[in-house]
């Protein structure tokens, strides 16, 4: 069957997604020169050069990949979720800034706005696709 | 959008996996256009026009009444 078809090439390439991404998290691991706390030292430029190269890659190849082999009520969950997420970020940024400024929350986080955004985008995604 | 895609398939005697089959795309992309949670693309509206040899206002309802066309 189709869905089953298309199912199949969807877990392939989340897959290679995970696999892109553990090999990111131990070439990072396996090139930091002080190990000051997971994420805190530094990587050589090489290191990061490869992982830029290898994070382009595999997320432009990944999306692309995973268009051609999902329909349009997919691709219209990845919409809504994409657009869910990057709303969120817009509107929270800036009153995490000031509430910063104020002195009463720590300092606005990249890390931390990353992860909001992938979580919503996922949770949103999820959301639109199986209500 | 409304729409009369549940009836016209089951008089056709199609499952929504087989009617997705046809059109190209999942089971659920078809279940989710016969209860109104999707409004389908246009090409895809033509796709399913022809598949049941029907025109896309015989299939689909737009609720607006009159010829509906608005600026």
């Amino acid at each position: 069957m189709l869905e089953r078809r298309q199912k199949r090439r969807q877990g392939r390439i989340l897959m290679a997604l995970m696999v892109a991404g553990g090999v990111m998290g131990l070439v990072q691991s396996l090139t930091e020169q002080d190990g000051a706390g997971l994420l805190q030292g530094a990587i050589p430029i090489w290191a990061a050069l490869l992982l830029a190269v290898l994070w382009l890659v595999s997320v432009i190849g990944g999306s692309l990949w995973y268009k051609r082999h999902s329909d349009e009520l997919d691709q219209a969950a990845q919409i809504w979720g994409m657009a869910a997420a990057g709303s969120l970020v817009l509107l929270l940024y800036p009153i995490w800034y000031l509430f910063w400024r104020a002195g009463t929350v720590i300092e606005p986080n990249g890390h931390i706005m990353f992860g909001i955004l992938y979580v919503v985008m996922l949770a949103a995604y999820l959301a639109k696709k199986f209500r | 959008m409304k729409n009369r895609l549940r009836v016209m398939r089951a008089e056709r005697g199609w499952s929504q996996a087989e009617l997705g089959g046809r059109l190209g795309v999942s089971r659920q992309a078809v279940n989710a256009i016969e209860t109104g949670k999707h409004d389908p693309s246009l090409p895809l509206a033509f796709r399913l026009a022809r598949l049941f040899g029907m025109a896309i206002e015989e299939i689909f309802e737009d609720g607006e009444g009159g010829d509906g066309w608005r600026v």
